[in-house]
């Protein structure tokens, strides 16, 4: 079930909230909001919601471990196991196939004959969000940054919460513990009144903006070879507002629903193209994920703390395993890699690179970002250089249909990106005026949901 | 949990409401009359067929301003062929004329799909209509939209006409997998009682009331005229394939059809046992082969192309002829024609419709009644001598048609 679906819209989260704002205390509220988690996932698919349930349960007594034992050894163990049990179901399920293709591969380029034959896997939607909220909330106990929680629905609502379950933001436990210890406390009109607000705009981002983007450049992508300059940039840039424009969208969308229930999620996008460098970038960009590379991955590896060469080597290693991470594919390692390479040449000329102008910084780091979302998009290298090949020479050919409609778009997508504010920025307090705006608005995205089959969110895939 | 006093000029207010009126709209905007918001009255017509038959039974519409699928389906409104068109249905919910119920005789049952119902075409246009106007017996046009009339509902459908015997013809769709006999034999017979019938009423109320919504139908509408290869690029566009004619006409044909994509089964057995089985009921059965739409032009093209196009009619033909059952294969005449007419500037097909006009559907017709003679003879000496587990019928003394005077061409 997509948030941009009338199914969505008209029956799942009417019910939802009604019921849960009849039911009084935190526990009937814990169990509603597990159960609507679990009915939302399965809309998708009901087999995969017994994995979901699994991984729930192994870090529940996991957590009851850590409250029960003191001793290092054992709390080693409640540590090890079910992280290592959740990261078996991640690389089944997500990576398995892609190293027997890779084995496959290596074989071919060497001659040899012996070939693995690819397993029938469906990737349950979803899984790198849900596992990572379950290793997060395990490393956490096990630090002492948090109390592990002794009521299972509880950790079953965090777990399942639908607003956060298939494309995050991948919220920690500690940062939405207390309002789900007060979740009887909320203040519903005033969630209301944000929840709405954060939900049109992130429909308007989604269903506006980037489907329409996405209806122009996803014909022009698909004859990649034969696009012209002109063309390539218009789909180099148009996919880079798309994802933007998909993904903080899909992110408004979720924090305004968590609102409605009276839960704060995190900031998931601090308007990462104005950023000044490429770190800058990642404190900006997908920030929930960036937070969890940087405390579970970057700081454990040594992070900066064993001298220059340690930490290029440890930036390159969370960037190379933040790009498999999003995706089973040798392009999302190239462009991990690319990040990480960019991140390090960040610390080792970032005094040169402060001497440029602010404006000159921003439009730079843009443009570093968009090259890597070539390769982010592309279905393979051959793509991704003949994108390239195209941005960076003089070459005639396809001019894509739609196209002045497509730089009208990015023309607006522009502004909104680079000089707007971000939806945390916003006071969300509207006087009529903006509130019948956002009303036309409104109007104009469920008109558009009607109007055509409803796009998933790009980040669903990963 | 603290008051929630709210105003209606509030985001928290004003959005829910807005969400609550489209819900309405939407609901209550599904009981209003299809033909206010469907591009032809197939579509309207359709709307809770509560009969036996594919149209809501007894009703006639007049559709001043329709257009062809094809153009519709890709989504190209400068390829559409404007025309009016009325269809009708009897008290069954098949497209036939309320004369022929009261007249009675019925010794033809026609099954096939859109292409034997009349798609595109007005109700004395189609293939039943014009063998009925040829006078020499009495055709029944149970044909639906897509789904199939299998043994139990063609006997039962007999029965009801108090008809006991006669031919059935079968048409199918070279584009169509031929039919199993499991889905031909082993259908449930349209109406076993009043439970059935309500069920089936509340299933096809269910169904409609579900996927018709006229709110979707309009907004669509507005997304599709930005759609429109200028704005928006047209998604729909790759299901159609325009192609100039010989005198520079463009046409629409589908683009499976132009790719030459085959169906998934070209075994005649299932027919064959429909066969068997009718003929143990006291009909002869034919069957009348339509090809696609592009397999007709093809030659026709301004630039047709160098590879040669493997029909399946031709193998599905000869299987059944080797079986002993009559068929009917209009491409060669089909082909003929539309040359023929188009050296007129004139069509057998319509331009922006997989769907042939009036000129094709009375070419088949014609066709249909050389070959229906002897099929139609034997059935009725069948019938005299009383076939196993029927009553035997009435004497009926062959009528003289007005092909009778041709020398029968049979294709066994």
């Amino acid at each position: 079930m997509l948030f941009n679906s009338l199914i969505f819209l008209y029956f799942f989260l009417p019910i939802t909230y009604l019921v849960f704002w009849r039911l009084r205390t935190r526990q009937q509220r814990y169990v509603w909001l597990t159960v609507t988690g679990y009915v939302f996932y399965s809309f998708w698919n009901y087999k995969f919601c017994s994995l979901m349930a699994i991984s729930t349960l192994v870090s529940y007594f996991a957590g009851l471990g850590f409250l029960r034992w003191t001793a290092p050894r054992q709390r080693k163990l409640c540590l090890v196991l079910p992280i290592a049990f959740d990261l078996l179901l991640l690389g089944f399920f997500k990576y398995a196939n892609f190293l027997l293709e890779t084995f496959n591969q290596a074989v071919r380029l060497f001659q040899g004959a012996a070939q693995f034959p690819l397993l029938d896997i469906v990737l349950p939607i979803g899984i790198s969000f849900y596992t990572f909220h379950t290793i997060t909330y395990i490393v956490d106990a096990y630090r002492g940054v948090i109390t592990p929680t002794r009521n299972f629905f509880e950790f079953s609502c965090y777990v399942s919460l639908f607003s956060q379950l298939v494309a995050g933001p991948i919220v920690r436990f500690r940062e939405i513990e207390k309002d789900l210890e007060n979740i009887d406390q909320a203040d519903r009109r005033r969630g209301l009144n944000i929840g709405w607000s954060f939900l049109v705009i992130g429909m308007s981002k989604k269903v506006l903006l980037a489907d329409s983007i996405a209806a122009i450049i996803n014909p022009g992508l698909a004859q990649y070879d034969s696009l012209s300059t002109w063309s390539a940039w218009l789909c180099a840039l148009g996919y880079a507002y798309q994802l933007y424009f998909d993904f903080s969208g899909y992110s408004d969308m979720a924090v305004g629903l968590g609102h409605l229930f009276g839960l704060r999620l995190p900031q998931n996008f601090h308007s990462p193209y104005q950023a000044l460098d490429i770190a800058d970038f990642w404190r900006r960009w997908h920030m929930s994920l960036s937070r969890v590379l940087r405390d579970y991955l970057y700081i454990p590896l040594g992070g900066n703390r064993g001298g220059n060469h340690a930490m290029y080597r440890n930036l390159m290693l969370t960037m190379l395993l933040g790009g498999l991470w999003h995706g089973a594919a040798w392009t999302f390692v190239f462009w991990g890699g690319y990040h990480g390479a960019l991140l390090a040449a960040t610390k080792m000329f970032g005094g040169y690179w402060a001497r440029i102008p602010a404006a000159g910084r921003r439009a730079g780091t843009f443009l570093l970002v968009v090259i890597g979302w070539v390769f982010f998009r592309a279905e393979s290298f051959a793509m991704a250089a003949s994108l390239l090949g195209a941005m960076f020479s003089s070459k005639p050919g396809v001019t894509l249909t739609g196209a002045s409609a497509l730089v009208c778009l990015l023309a607006l997508a522009a502004v909104l990106a680079h000089a707007g504010p971000n939806s945390f920025e916003l006071k969300h307090d509207w006087k009529p005026a903006p509130a019948l705006g956002f009303a036309t608005l409104f109007v104009l995205c469920v008109a558009a949901i009607y109007g055509e089959h409803q796009s998933p969110f790009l980040y669903f895939q990963f | 949990m603290k008051s929630c006093t709210i105003r209606p000029l509030e985001l928290g207010f004003l959005l829910p409401a807005l969400l609550g009126c489209f819900f309405f709209l939407d609901v209550s905007s599904r009981l209003l009359p299809a033909a206010w918001f469907t591009f032809r009255p197939q579509e309207a017509l359709g709307r809770f067929p509560l009969a036996e038959g594919p149209y809501s039974p007894g009703r006639s519409l007049f559709m001043p301003v329709t257009y062809g699928d094809l153009a519709n389906l890709g989504n190209l409104p400068a390829y559409r062929e404007y025309h009016s068109q009325i269809a009708s249905s009897d008290a069954f919910g098949y497209r036939n004329s309320p004369e022929l119920l009261r007249a009675g005789n019925i010794e033809v049952f026609l099954l096939g799909d859109s292409f034997s119902l009349g798609t595109s075409l007005n109700d004395q246009e189609t293939i039943s209509a014009y063998l009925n106007r040829m006078g020499f017996t009495r055709v029944y046009n149970m044909a639906g939209q897509d789904e199939i009339r299998p043994l139990p509902q063609v006997l039962e459908m007999a029965r009801r006409l108090r008809s006991t015997g006669g031919v059935v013809i079968y048409q199918h769709l070279e584009r169509k997998s031929t039919p199993t006999a499991e889905s031909l034999l082993n259908g449930p017979a349209a109406h076993a009682g009043p439970f059935s019938r309500m069920r089936r009423m509340l299933r096809f109320a269910a169904r409609d009331l579900r996927y018709y919504s006229p709110v979707k139908i309009v907004c669509q509408r507005m997304q599709r005229a930005l759609q429109n290869d200028r704005i928006f690029p047209n998604p729909y566009r790759e299901q159609v394939v325009v192609l100039p004619l010989r005198n520079g006409r463009p046409m629409l044909f589908p683009a499976a059809d132009a790719r030459g994509e085959a169906p998934r089964s070209c075994d005649p057995s299932g027919l064959v046992r429909f066969a068997e089985a009718l003929r143990r009921h006291g009909f002869s059965f034919v069957v009348l082969l339509v090809p696609n739409k592009y397999t007709v032009y093809r030659p026709l093209l301004a630039q047709p192309p160098a590879a040669a196009l493997v029909s399946p009619l031709s193998e599905i033909q000869e299987s059944l002829q080797r079986a002993g059952i009559t068929v009917v294969n209009p491409l060669p005449a089909l082909q003929q024609a539309a040359r023929e007419a188009l050296s007129r500037g004139r069509l057998v097909y319509w331009q922006d419709d997989t769907h042939w006009n009036a000129e094709g559907s009375r070419l088949a017709a014609r066709l249909l009644a050389e070959k229906l003679e002897t099929p139609l003879a034997r059935a009725r000496v069948e019938n005299t001598k009383g076939p196993a587990g029927t009553p035997p019928g009435p004497v009926r003394a062959p009528q003289v048609s007005r092909f009778s005077r041709r020398s029968p061409q049979t294709s066994q």
